[in-house]
């Protein structure tokens, strides 16, 4: 029953939410390093989704819609503070890393995700998490397909030769 | 996809830890909605507003009628959720952060700062993590204060430079003080996400996202007495009830044993340096007369003061400050009183602390779940005034 002053979903949408949430948090995660961030960026992308979710179930895949907004509110909150705050720097600042972990090698793998650049970080998660081509990477994040390729080198670098990541000395070599 | 780019999909799709769910995230994200909906209406209504004055501004300054003053518009701004970490497994680690930094820690221009107690992942004791303290007076105080703390750990428990020692790569010293819970500060934003700020008592350290400072305790002393200062202006004297008298105490109360309870005291949860005692202004005071029985202590004479409790507010503070602990009531036996009077007062934040009187067959103040203390003269005379001589 709505109770008074509550807004009702649109159809489908709690269904949504309720199975497709824990996989997009983990996107979100990988994004941000931060398990309140990458909240705040989930709701935030729901909320929007919420607004259009007619349009979106008839398009036919809201996942799609949902991830690439995922993305690119994340883009958008990277471009927002590298305008507005810190000019020159904010390419350069590592992504929040603040989530205790379970385990020494997830750690040490946080910590190592923690030092690439907010850009990267991003296009590592579309390239090897999302499995999205250069071309299409590119699109998303709004810059050229060399900027990909170049970025996802030194972010790739970065990891192998992390201190932290020790532990995956098979996979460096 | 290559072989290295599957191992690289593993390895990051295993980093992500576990990530407990809201309670209703569904009810978040419709609240977001709805504040968003609010501010397209207000937005179609100030361009509705604009247009009109506009026009009659253009109207005005074609027919030459006086100008009035420009009106400020406030933007709202609650633009994003925010939320305090469940438990301190939500904590950074404090090792990766990057200190001694010069950078801001946190960014200008926040608008709220909440203030979190992060209970440990095993709970606290029984006890519930008090409520967030959400700050939006004094704010760019704050900000100041967290953006001027010191680059390393100055205090013992950390890195300690400020003793001349460089950092010798062993990462921070912690202290193992067994600790219930830590404080993070939330800070909101008119135009950006929140902004989390964890600190560590143990480690004497303050971490925001990648950046890590040294710990100054004047920043729990700070924020708490601009949050006091706050509920302060919010607070009617009116509203503030007198409080009253308990008509009888379990005696077995009244025994100062170990695992005693304590007494009763909201002034010190905003108050825990207890430097005074008693911050903040009294409005109303209570003093309470009791007759000790064999297992009930029972009320016999209960007087209330509300023009005149301010007056007892520094007597209070110099009994608690100055009083010297007392082994009255104490080891062996833990006996307890055979005449007791008690003062319950309420400051003008609303918060109320109570004070025991032990006044036969030895005389101590009694507060929280402090040592007895001795009692200042001033303090007897003035619990005499109120109910008359013993």
């Amino acid at each position: 029953m709505q109770r008074s002053g509550e807004l009702t979903p649109p159809e489908g949408f709690a269904e949504f939410v309720a199975a497709r949430s824990g996989v997009l948090l983990r996107s979100a995660w990988l994004l941000t390093g931060d398990a309140g961030r990458a909240e705040d960026l989930l709701q935030t992308v729901l909320a929007d989704a919420w607004r259009r979710w007619a349009r979106i179930t008839t398009a036919g895949y809201p996942e799609a819609y949902v991830r690439k907004a995922l993305f690119t509110t994340y883009v958008s909150w990277w471009r927002r503070r590298w305008r507005g705050e810190i000019p020159g720097r904010a390419t350069d600042e590592p992504g929040y890393g603040d989530v205790a972990t379970e385990s020494a090698d997830r750690d040490a793998l946080r910590r190592a995700l923690a030092r690439l650049t907010r850009q990267q970080r991003a296009i590592v998660v579309l390239r090897y998490v999302e499995d999205l081509s250069v071309e299409r990477t590119a699109e998303l994040l709004g810059c050229s397909h060399g900027t990909v390729k170049v970025q996802a080198f030194r972010a790739l670098r970065t990891l192998r030769t992390d201190p932290n990541l020790e532990l995956f000395a098979a996979w460096r070599s | 996809m290559t072989y290295e780019d599957e191992d690289i999909k593993l390895l990051l799709t295993g980093a992500v830890p576990p990530l407990p769910a809201p309670p209703d995230r569904l009810g978040a994200v419709a609240r977001r909605v709805r504040r968003r909906r609010r501010r397209q209406t207000g937005s179609l209504l100030l361009a509705v507003v604009l247009t009109i004055g506009l026009g009659a501004g253009g109207t005005a300054l074609m027919t030459g009628g006086d100008r009035a003053p420009a009106r400020h518009t406030v933007a709202d701004p609650t633009v994003t959720e925010l939320r305090c970490p469940a438990d301190l497994s939500e904590f950074p680690d404090l090792q990766s952060a990057r200190y001694g930094g010069s950078e801001p820690l946190v960014p200008e221009g926040a608008v709220e700062i909440t203030a979190c107690e992060v209970p440990h992942p095993a709970g606290m004791g029984g006890t519930p993590p008090s409520a967030p303290r959400v700050l939006t007076t004094g704010v760019g105080d704050l900000v100041r204060m967290l953006n001027s703390l010191p680059p390393q750990q100055t205090r013992p428990g950390g890195r300690s430079p400020a003793a001349g020692q460089p950092d010798d790569g062993e990462g921070l010293r912690c202290t193992m003080q067994a600790r219930y819970s830590d404080i993070a500060y939330v800070l909101r934003y008119r135009d950006r996400a929140p902004v989390t700020v964890y600190t560590s008592n143990n480690c004497q350290v303050v971490v925001s996202g990648a950046q890590g400072r040294g710990l100054d305790p004047e920043l729990f002393a700070g924020f708490l007495d601009r949050y006091r200062a706050q509920v302060l202006a919010r607070t009617a004297p009116a509203s503030i009830v007198t409080p009253a008298c308990p008509s009888t105490l379990p005696v077995s109360r009244l025994r100062l044993t170990p695992n005693r309870s304590g007494l009763d005291d909201r002034i010190s949860v905003d108050n825990p340096s207890q430097r005074p005692q008693l911050p903040t202004r009294l409005v109303a005071v209570t003093a309470c007369r009791y007759e000790i029985g064999q297992t009930t202590a029972r009320l016999t004479r209960q007087e209330s003061d509300r023009d005149g409790a301010e007056a007892i507010r520094p007597v209070l503070n110099t009994a608690s400050a100055k009083g010297k602990v007392t082994n009255c009531g104490s080891y062996p036996g833990y006996p307890p009183p055979t005449a007791m009077d008690s003062l319950l007062v309420a400051d003008a934040t609303g918060a109320t602390a109570e004070f025991w009187l032990r006044r036969a067959p030895c005389t101590a103040l009694v507060r929280g779940k402090s040592s007895p203390v001795t009692v200042t003269d001033a303090l007897l005379d003035v619990v005499d005034e109120l109910l008359g001589p013993t």
